[in-house]
């Protein structure tokens, strides 16, 4: 069944490559059916755990290479819930698409990504695993960049730190099958016996932990690997940007709960001696470090961008930290919140871009200090922005407030003091960087050469309703998600967390989510009346109000100068600019780059010298060698 | 079948080669086509041999009905017989751009060169005496040479004098070795010197095998002596690059396979330490050398046969450290390593040569608009980089997970051998997703040169191979297994070639 | 008569001048000069294998018949086989340097700046 939907995939992308360029607006339509239809078959599947379904491919020497598709019900559930996340953003895409002068092939290439992204949730053995975190890898490289110039450096970023994750975990791969004690490539079974194995060998299962995690860390953004959210997104098409936030980047944390969080929950469990910390292992206590430095961090960075889709890129990262922090906590409660975290940010941040993609499709700029005023002119637009960030910041009675919530309870329950003010504090200057961008692009003066904005087209507008709808529905009923949830959560040896429809029952205290999200929503209503029965606002041109009436052409300012979002952080960028000078992890890596660069032109010169200087190589190579013969 | 037939795999090009010039009087683009069919001959014949010894087991040829150790026999395995049909298909895949190359005058010349190098080629696969071996190594070095100087620039002398300074230096050492074999075991046939070389003195037995691995590691394309690799491939025609690359660099770890393995190691229980030296060691860190130097100087170069020339020394250092690992698995993964690499890189040779005509240069910084141009071309450049990187469901992916795992299993310093070749694979990767992604940037390119049916015939033959090797290993799996069974049974070697020892 | 030892010792002097050359000549028709000289060092030393005292060619006569005075013919053969090689091998470097001088009109190897680096 599961090898069936695969196969179809890839004829969908033959299909799709054969259609052709002319024929973009049926391409994008079928892809978008066709995914239609793998939810539904999705949904079919739903109850059919521990099916598995082996395909050999070869054996060579003491190895046999096969395909295991199997589900299981953390794979089912991300399964399902991203490719109905696909499905909205493929809606947006086909109208999108019809309008771009070049489309080359990034619906073939995105049909495959697809598919691999299903190959990921139902692999259940490392080396299938493997073969769809490849693909994944490559084709989202080629639709971050086909063929524009910018976008090139941009997906490097992206693709050098995922290729290096890659390549982490072929060796723990390989190292988990040539450790005795485990020599095995499947999944779950890899846990069980890692688990026994960190008794007697500590070292081992650390190292290959380490190396899985790197690879994890690597796709998901987590501190150090923070750069290249930011850098893919600006540049990706403006389709695909949700993709790459929604989905691509959970990928790391869909590992992560797949293998290291069981993996600690089982090594607490059999290993009597592990070092422990607050009650969870060391080491998972400074993995959630790293998840709360990555908050932090992205919230940083994202105050001080002033391009609208990079700002949303770091918001991804920060939240990204959320989750992470959270599911390192090893408790149910902690497991449960970083899972809801990443499937509510899945959903509000692809709205998020979603609007900021129906922005740029009408408006053509990404910098906030061109934009302004748009509220009026593209109302569902902004419906979809305000509501998405309300949710990203965690207000009720949206989404992201349940897994806040959540999350909270968690760390305070497990006595984490400081985590908690690292996430407070990431969670706060979320405020600051959400309402930002929303005035900066939404309200405001709208500049002059916008007044023809109109809102996108409804084909588009679709989706982002989907979004808007979603994301009050979880946060009304959050235990439609939460039930699944609490499935995958048990799976991994925990105890779920009580949850109705509309009640989340905490270790410290309890939330009936439907109260107050009609309080949340009657207050609205209550502000909303006063801002239509308050005074009308009067329009002045910006320049009026700054210049005093002189010409401002003399002085060479623009509106855009004038412009309130341009520099709006300058002094919260000032504060830490000592900081971020010293210690700026983008720099390290472009000297990496530089001298790799460099190192290999020295190298490549040796290949130039004169006929003797080759065979001085050769000869004194030779001696070398045979001096180091003897002695190795 | 007689076995013995096997001599005409390197009779009959030989003779054709004398025959050239007579044809030639005919007509020069005659010899072009005599070539070919010659080629093809001995392809089919080959596969012939091939299929009959996988049944069969392991035959013997012999010569002048003096038998070994006394006369000179061929060794038909299923390795060799592997190792010659694949040299034999590529060739004749090279031949196929050759056939329709613009006509030179020296077409006749190169004519008789590319035969005799192909022929030295498969011989040295073939030939179980050492001086033999000895002889095809310098008519192969000779003829390389030759090709590389007819591209007539002042690129192509210098890369032409730089390796055959080299390859005399090599052969040096190559002559020396053989004299130190044969005057103290007093043979040169190579399933006596198997059986008898642990016999030798330590000290004696890794000076013979280090002559000998410089003399060999010429051709293998490994550093340290390998400097004539970039100019060399840079000087010649791009597509006679697919030669250099898939049929003298894969002759050479050919060499290395079966004289470390099987003729001077051990074979089958792997222990290698030769004499008092630890041979495998010793070649795990000349490929791990070969490796990263070949990976970062392709790095930084523009020059699209650089690149790919300092990729096919990367390459080659990967393989080389799988003979140095030498568990059975490695040797599986080398084995099906070198047949991939010889596939994908002379594919990549060979679409490069229409790119370069199109496009006027080999500054890949040039390539840009290639896929408005002729997609076809950029797609087929894209799927050989993908066989050579190791995409998923491509040719490369399964033998480096298989090069992978058998070093990662044998442990120990292995972990920063694994590391590094994996940190050289990140930087391929990348550079030829550079390529990749220039040949897919919007822009024009204005050019009249059309590219000919056989350019896009021999493309699409070595890409259906590279793809078809990717989704269905399991086909080629079974030679590989055979080949390295056969690789690794020393005694079995000694006892087919000088009959049964008690 | 003069002991193997002698054409041993020969044979390392040769090989290593001629090794000395080819790493310190830059010229062109030096490198080539001391690679020839290297060849005929690995020759004699091929030789001076089969090489036996006051030995006798390899053929039973109705007078010689000790087989311990035979010179063994072996590495002769493979000697006249190498020198073949080499005189090929340097007839080719030879013409490759007749090229090169054409080209950039010295024997100087570092000397040589191509106009096709491009």
């Amino acid at each position: 069944m599961i090898s069936n939907i695969l196969l179809y995939t890839m004829i969908a992308a033959v299909i799709s490559f054969a259609l052709g360029q002319k024929l973009k607006a049926v391409r994008w339509s079928f892809s978008a059916l066709f995914l239609g239809y793998v939810g539904f078959q999705l949904y079919g599947l739903y109850g059919q755990w521990g099916m598995v379904e082996t395909h050999n491919i070869f054996s060579l020497g003491s190895i046999n290479f096969s395909l295991n598709f199997g589900i299981t019900k953390l794979g089912w559930f991300f399964a399902f819930f991203t490719t109905i996340i696909n499905i909205m953003i493929w809606i947006f895409s086909i109208v999108k698409n019809m309008n771009e002068k070049e489309e080359r092939g990034i619906n073939f290439l995105w049909i495959l990504l697809a598919g691999s992204n299903l190959a990921i949730f139902f692999s259940v053995d490392w080396i299938t695993f493997f073969i769809a975190w490849e693909i994944m890898t490559w084709t989202s490289f080629f639709i971050i960049t086909p063929g524009w110039k910018n976008s090139f450096k941009a997906a490097n970023w992206y693709f050098i730190l995922s290729m290096f994750g890659a390549y982490a975990m072929l060796v723990g791969i390989w190292w988990l099958y040539a450790t005795p004690a485990i020599h095995t490539l499947n999944i779950a079974s890899s846990i069980a016996l890692l688990a026994k194995l960190s008794i007697t060998a500590p070292g081992t299962v650390g190292i290959i932990i380490a190396l899985f995690v790197l690879s994890f860390f690597a796709k998901s953004a987590v501190f150090p690997f923070h750069p290249w959210p930011a850098e893919a997104h600006a540049e990706a098409p403006d389709d695909f940007s949700p993709y790459l936030s929604g989905i691509m980047i959970k990928y790391g944390l869909y590992g992560i709960l797949l293998f290291i969080v069981p993996l600690f929950i089982q090594i607490m469990k059999v290993n009597p001696n592990i070092a422990m910390v607050n009650g969870i292992p060391v080491y998972s206590y400074i993995l959630a470090w790293f998840g709360a430095i990555t908050a932090v961090l992205g919230t940083y960075l994202a105050i001080v961008s002033n391009d609208m889709k990079k700002l949303a890129a770091y918001s991804t990262v920060s939240n990204i930290g959320y989750a992470v922090t959270s599911m390192f906590i090893l408790s149910s409660a902690g497991v449960t919140g970083g899972l809801f975290h990443v499937v509510n940010h899945a959903v509000f941040k692809s709205a998020i871009f979603l609007s900021l993609g129906a922005v740029k499709f009408r408006t053509h700029e990404r910098e906030m200090h061109k934009l302004g005023g748009l509220a009026t002119k593209m109302p569902i637009t902004f419906l979809t922005f305000l509501l998405g960030i309300i949710a990203a910041a965690g207000i009720p009675p949206l989404n992201g407030y349940a897994s806040k919530w959540i999350i909270y309870q968690a760390l305070l329950s497990g006595h984490f003091p400081f985590l908690t003010t690292m996430i407070f504090l990431a969670s706060t200057g979320a405020f600051l960087y959400l309402f930002r961008a929303l005035h900066s692009i939404f309200l405001g003066q709208l500049p002059r050469k916008f007044n023809n904005v109109k809102e996108v087209p409804f084909l588009m507008q679709i989706p982002m309703i989907l979004g808007i709808l979603s994301m009050l529905g979880i946060g009304y009923a959050p235990g439609i998600v939460l039930k699944p949830i609490g499935l995958a959560v048990k799976a991994m040896g925990l105890t779920p967390m009580t949850v109705e429809n509309t009640l989340m029952v905490g270790k410290l205290s309890s939330i009936n989510t439907a109260v107050v999200s009609s309080t949340f929503i009657g207050a609205f209503f209550f502000a909303f009346a006063f801002y239509l029965i308050g005074k009308k606002r009067h329009h002045v041109e910006p320049l009026d109000n700054y210049t005093a009436g002189q010409d401002p052409e003399e002085f060479g300012l623009t509106p855009e100068l004038y412009h309130f979002a341009l520099k709006f952080y300058e002094p919260v960028k000032n504060i830490f600019r000592p900081i971020e000078e010293k210690l700026n992890i983008k720099n390290y890596y472009r000297a990496l780059v530089r001298n790799a660069n460099s190192f290999g032109a020295t190298l490549s010169e040796m290949f130039k010298l004169s006929g003797a200087g080759s065979s001085m190589i050769f000869v004194l190579g030779l001696v070398v060698i045979i001096l180091a013969g003897w002695m190795l | 079948m007689k076995s013995n037939y096997a001599v005409l795999l390197i009779a009959i090009p030989l003779l054709v080669a004398f025959l050239q010039p007579l044809f030639s009087l005919i007509n020069k683009r005659l010899t072009k086509w005599v070539t070919f069919l010659t080629i093809g001959f001995n392809f089919i014949y080959s596969l012939k041999l091939l299929n009959y010894v996988m049944a069969n087991g392991a035959q013997i040829a012999i010569i002048g009905n003096w038998k070994p150790p006394f006369g000179i026999n061929l060794y038909l395995s299923p390795f060799s017989m592997l190792f010659a049909t694949i040299i034999y298909f590529v060739a004749l895949i090279v031949l196929l751009v050759y056939l329709i190359d613009k006509p030179t005058e020296v077409d006749d010349r190169m004519s008789i060169a590319t035969l005799l190098m192909v022929m030295a080629s498969g011989a040295i696969t073939l030939t179980g005496d050492i001086f033999n071996m000895f002889v095809f190594v310098e008519i192969l070095s000779i003829s390389t040479v030759i090709l590389i100087s007819f591209n007539n620039k002042g690129i192509s002398f210098k890369g032409a004098f730089r390796y055959i300074v080299l390859a005399s230096l090599g052969s040096s050492m190559l002559l020396l070795a053989i004299g130190f074999i044969y005057g103290s075991l007093g043979t040169l046939n190579l399933a006596s010197i198997a059986y008898r070389f642990n016999l030798l003195n330590p000290v004696y037995a890794s000076v013979i095998v280090f002559l000998f691995m410089a003399g060999i590691m010429v051709e293998a394309e490994l550093f340290p002596f390998n400097a004539w690799v970039p100019e060399a491939y840079k000087g010649s025609k791009s597509y006679l690059n697919a030669l250099l690359s898939g049929v003298v660099g894969t002759t050479g770890i050919y060499v290395l396979f079966r004289m470390f393995i099987t003729i001077f190691g051990s074979g089958q229980n792997h222990i290698q330490v030769i004499g008092s030296v630890n041979f495998n060691a010793v070649i795990i860190v000349i490929g791990v050398l070969t490796t990263l130097i070949g990976e970062f100087s392709a790095l930084s170069q523009k020059d699209i046969k650089k690149i790919l020339a300092f990729s096919s020394m990367a390459q080659m250092g990967i393989i080389a450290v799988t003979i140095g690992v030498a568990n059975m698995n490695s040797i599986n993964a080398g084995i099906f390593h070198l047949i991939n690499h010889a596939f994908s890189k002379s594919l990549l040779f060979i679409v490069a040569f229409p790119i370069i005509n199109i496009v006027g240069s080999a500054n890949i910084d040039k390539w840009e608009g290639l896929g408005r141009k002729n997609i076809f071309l950029a797609i087929a450049f894209a799927i050989g980089s993908f066989g050579l990187i190791g995409i998923p469901f491509f040719n490369g992916f399964w033998s480096k997970m298989m090069i992978v795992e058998s070093v990662v299993s044998a442990g120990g310093w292995m972990y920063l051998v694994i590391g590094t070749i994996l940190l050289s694979a990140l930087v391929e990767t990348f550079y030829f997703f550079r390529i990749i992604f220039k040949l897919f940037v919007d822009k024009k390119i204005e050019s009249t040169y059309s590219v000919h049916i056989f350019i896009y015939l021999a493309i699409l033959i070595l890409s259906i191979i590279v793809i078809y090797i990717g989704i269905k290993p399991s086909f080629l799996a079974t030679y590989i297994h055979k080949a390295a069974i056969d690789l690794v049974d020393k005694s079995h070697y000694i006892s087919t070639v000088l009959g049964v020892i008690k | 008569m003069i002991q193997s030892t002698f054409f041993y010792t020969t044979a390392i002097i040769l090989f290593l001048i001629g090794l000395y050359g080819v790493l310190t000549k830059r010229n062109v028709i030096k490198t080539i000069i001391t690679l020839t000289i290297m060849e005929t060092a690995v020759n004699l030393f091929l030789v001076t294998i089969g090489y036996v005292k006051n030995g006798t060619a390899p053929i039973f006569t109705s007078t010689i018949s000790d087989v311990h005075k035979f010179v063994d013919p072996l590495p002769q053969a493979l000697v006249l086989t190498s020198i073949v090689i080499g005189l090929g091998t340097t007839a080719l470097m030879l013409s490759l340097a007749i090229r090169l001088y054409k080209k950039y009109k010295t024997l100087n190897y570092l000397e040589m700046d191509g106009e096709d680096e491009k």
